[in-house]
């Protein structure tokens, strides 16, 4: 049955039909930046991190501010040079190999949409808290007890908290439709409010501990802060991870990239005001929090719980409205809690305004990759915002906010944010490395790589601690990114590769009952395209499969892909003849012919989509031997031909390349053996090509006679199970003859040897988990001195070594990918 | 992600485009990094007592000469012939 597909080329998406508007100045994005640190971080959090470090809560935000600095400086290098929707999302992708930029995206998605969860609790807490305070409809929480809400109209405070959560939850997904402008300007009156209204808090705080006249309690201001660490250090470490996520509202800077007016000056430096407004504001905050708060007379000892000093304890307890409860002690006329209500609602307006953009960016970042449905990179041709990405990301805020208890997650995001940032670091550094040459940067951070390796030591050392101190927060997040592992494994990275493969134009089956083709047989040459489809016939005969038929058309850099002309129709001629050629020989076949600037890509890409097992090349053989190995890519000269190299590098499959033309009844087969697992799919390559009577001779050179008789037997051992230099093959029963042979020319020898034989095959060389070489100059220099039919063989290496393979020379190569 | 993904992003340098660098004194951030690791010890040893009120003044004016030596840096961006 035969079955024939022509496509014309699919054109990609054009960039503007996924571009957002650019309408955001550094003023805006300083803002935005501003707007979703200063959020329940300072509200939410400063009573809870209190408890853990004690006043040394301030020393946590302190260090925080020097490790956010270092980080920021980064975000402030990278961001100016790659400025796009996704931001570190989108720089692990250049910056990380596999699966991990789908990793980060995943991570930063959730950890953005759990901080904004986070943000519109603390709105609710905080709304409900006012009311019961401000117009006494109902009774506050008492703070002797954690959790408690109070009452609101004679009812739990919690219900009217919840419904006050989604109801802004939902506003702030409908100001984020209406476009980034409309976003930034919202959230541009919001933060500067929020700012003032603190600075207020901080002036008045301040006033209050210097004149230290608060409270009952008759503590100084020095009492209050003494012991420094009541925790120790370890006190400080968690709690600076548990109040990370007030340090991470930056990254929203570089999450607007793509729609900042000139980015390459104005993320850095909005990046920059954003921190030296937020670290003073958080060090004040703290300061006035613990040393002008009073303990009320009933709480202290020896009725109470607390001694006169411990007021870090009592903020604790209050937890989220323990900084509305400091601001109600110490601003006059009872403007505190009125004060404090307001900025807090706004506080975590902005910050949620802020959270949901950046989860609404990554998701849509992630999906224009198709790393995530491809529906998410959907943008409204009204107000050219991101609609499908920011419903699903509103929709995940809002459930967190009602569903989960979003102080128990926010640890959990804490540490995905730290990831996130330490891979983001790392890319830095790859991307320095690898791109710096090519790349137009803004702002380059200095020490280079000093600060980011700091900043990843930091990040990992205190993501520990919260796994220690938080073991929910470690089951969190394994199971969040085992999650996406599994996603990305069945779904992102197929989507992910077909998007960016190269385009099948034509395609024609020759299949026949259950036969799957897993033997990829690229042919662009009529002379030896018979002889190549005649050895992967007797291939796929042997393992029971079918051909896959290639021809890889190369289109020039300077032209587009559509571009082919005649090139088509004439490779489409070459795979039909291959195509007859497969039928003659009973096998079953599927032609493509595959267009790409690079062919072969073609190749890499037909041996993932169609999981071949086995790929038969034709070879020229060697133009100019090299007398050293310089790795398979990159190489100033390549080594089997620049195509080649680069199929051997990038994909992984048993590979066969012949030279010459095939001998149809080979007498004597010569195999040079060294590798015993080499060696064995070189035999069963012969086996696949010979004849009744053939012979396989395996030659095993060495530089002693004892030593290689001693290895010749070793080897034979590990093929065939025995040491006997006189065996058969186990399939068909050849007849196989092992030669040890002494010399310390090996490569003159072997080519002795070998003289008269119908065909010699050469095994790959042994591989190690760091190093892809799949063959080296000897295999070349051998080629040249022997003019026969040859095959190079090469047993893939497996799916975890090639993974490591190129994990390893992805970092440690200084060459872009092409 | 690929050479050929930045250029289809517009991010590649153009050969004859002259590089745009933040340039930021190694020297003040350094100094101003001392400062503030300084800062941080006066604050553990004073114990809540006054030195470690006078290491968060500190502090702050360190990460300030921080922050400023980086907008510096973005602000007085060098263009770098190849």
């Amino acid at each position: 049955m035969t079955q024939a597909t022509e496509t014309v080329i699919p054109t990609r998406p054009r960039h503007s039909e996924t571009e957002l508007a650019r309408d955001l100045k550094c003023f805006d994005i300083t803002m935005v930046g501003v707007g979703a640190m200063i959020g329940a971080g300072i509200f939410a959090l400063t009573g809870i991190a209190a408890g853990i470090a004690g006043p040394g809560l301030i020393l946590a935000f302190a260090l925080n501010g020097i490790m956010t600095l270092c980080t920021a400086m980064v975000y402030a290098e990278v961001g100016s040079a790659i400025p796009g929707a996704g931001g570190g999302y989108l720089w692990t992708k250049f910056g990380m190999p596999g699966p991990s930029a789908f990793l980060v995206g995943w991570m930063d998605w959730l950890a953005h949409a759990v901080a904004g969860s986070l943000y519109a609790v603390v709105f609710g807490s905080y709304v409900v808290w006012g009311m019961q305070t401000l117009f006494g409809w109902g009774n506050p929480p008492t703070g002797a007890e954690h959790g408690d809400m109070g009452t609101l109209f004679g009812l739990n405070a919690w219900y009217f908290a919840k419904s006050l959560t989604v109801a802004v939850c939902l506003f702030f997904i409908w100001v984020n439709y209406r476009g980034s402008s409309e976003t930034g300007k919202t959230g541009n009156i919001i933060t500067v409010s929020k700012i003032i209204t603190i600075a207020i808090f901080i002036a008045f705080g301040l006033a209050a501990l210097i004149r230290g006249d608060i409270g009952p309690s008759g503590a100084t201001v020095s009492e209050k802060f003494t012991p420094f660490l009541p925790m120790g250090g370890s006190g400080v470490l968690v709690a600076m991870g548990i109040t990370f996520i007030a340090f991470e509202g930056y990254e929203i800077i570089v999450q607007a990239g793509e729609e900042v007016v000139e980015p390459r000056r104005n993320i850095p430096r909005a990046i920059f005001w954003s921190l030296a407004i937020v670290i003073p504001i958080y060090l004040l905050v703290a300061i006035v929090c613990i040393g002008a708060l009073a303990i009320p007379a009933p709480l202290l000892q020896p009725d109470g719980p607390y001694p006169p000093g411990q007021t870090w304890a009592y903020l604790s307890a209050l937890g989220e409205t323990g900084v509305a409860e400091a601001a109600n002690q110490f601003m006059p006329w009872g403007t505190g809690a009125l004060l404090l209500v307001l900025g807090a609602m706004l506080s975590t307006m902005s910050a949620l305004n802020a959270t949901t953009y950046s989860s609404t960016r990554v998701s849509f970042a992630m999906g224009r990759d198709r790393t995530l449905p491809a529906i998410m990179a959907t943008i409204s041709p009204r107000t050219r915002t991101p609609v499908a990405a920011l419903f699903a990301s509103g929709a995940l805020i809002t459930i967190v906010a009602v569903t989960l208890d979003a102080e128990k997650v926010a640890a959990a995001t804490c540490v995905m944010f730290l990831l996130v940032f330490a891979a983001v670091n790392l890319s830095a550094i790859v991307i320095r490395r690898k791109y710096s040459d090519r790349l137009q940067y803004g702002y380059l951070m200095p020490l280079y790589p000093v600060l980011p390796i700091i900043a990843i030591v930091g990040q990992l050392g205190v993501a520990g601690f919260l796994f220690w101190h938080e073991p929910l927060s470690m089951y969190i997040t394994a199971g969040w990114i085992g999650l996406g592992l599994l996603i990305y494994v069945t779904y992102s990275r197929k989507q992910h590769h077909d998007l960016k493969a190269t385009p099948v134009v034509f395609e024609q089956h020759t299949l026949a009952g259950d036969a799957v083709p897993r033997v990829l047989v690229p042919v662009a040459n009529p002379t030896n395209a018979g002889a190549l489809i005649e050895l992967g016939a007797r291939l796929a005969q042997a393992d029971g499969s079918g051909l896959v038929v290639l021809h890889a058309v190369g289109v020039p850099e300077q032209l587009p892909l559509s571009a082919t002309g005649g090139f088509v129709n004439a490779a489409r001629e070459l795979v039909d003849d291959s195509l007859a050629a497969a039928a003659a020989a009973g096998v079953p076949a599927v032609g493509l012919v595959r267009v790409s600037h690079h062919p072969a890509r073609c190749i890499i890409d037909t041996i993932i989509e169609r999981k071949c097992r086995t790929l038969i090349l034709g070879w020229t053989g060697p133009k100019q031997p090299r007398t050293s190995y310089e790795g398979n890519l990159g190489a100033k000269r390549p080594l089997l031909g620049s195509q080649i190299d680069r199929v051997l590098f990038q994909s992984d499959a048993n590979t066969i390349m012949l030279r010459g033309s095939l001998p149809t009844d080979p007498k004597r087969i010569v195999i040079p053996i060294v590798n015993p697992r080499q060696g064995r799919f070189a035999i069963e390559v012969a086996e696949a090509v010979a004849g009744e009577n053939t012979v396989i001779d395996l030659i095993h050179v060495g530089r002693e006679q004892s030593a290689v008789v001693a290895s010749a037997g070793a080897v034979m051992q590990e093929i065939f199970d025995s040491a006997q230099i006189e065996t058969t093959t186990r399939r068909r029963g050849l007849k196989v003859m092992m030669q040890p042979l002494v010399s310390v020319e090996v490569i003159k020898t072997i080519a002795q040897a070998a003289d008269g034989a119908d065909l010699i095959i050469i095994g790959g060389t042994a591989e190690t988990w760091w190093k892809r070489q799949a063959f080296t100059p000897f295999h070349a220099q051998l080629a040249s001195l022997f003019d026969g039919p040859m095959l190079l063989v090469r047993r893939r290496s497996g799916a975890a070594k090639f993974a490591s393979q190129l994990t390893v020379e992805f970092f440690a190569s200084k060459e872009p990918e092409q | 992600m690929s050479l050929e993904d930045l250029k289809s992003m517009g991010l590649l340098r153009e050969e004859t485009q002259s590089r745009l660098e933040g340039r930021v004194s190694v020297l003040y951030l350094s100094g101003a990094t001392v400062v503030v690791l300084v800062a941080c010890g006066m604050m553990i040893v004073g114990d809540g007592n006054a030195l470690t009120g006078w290491g968060i003044a500190l502090f702050l004016l360190g990460f300030f000469a921080l922050i400023g030596a980086n907008l510096r840096g973005v602000m007085k961006g060098r263009m770098r012939e190849d």
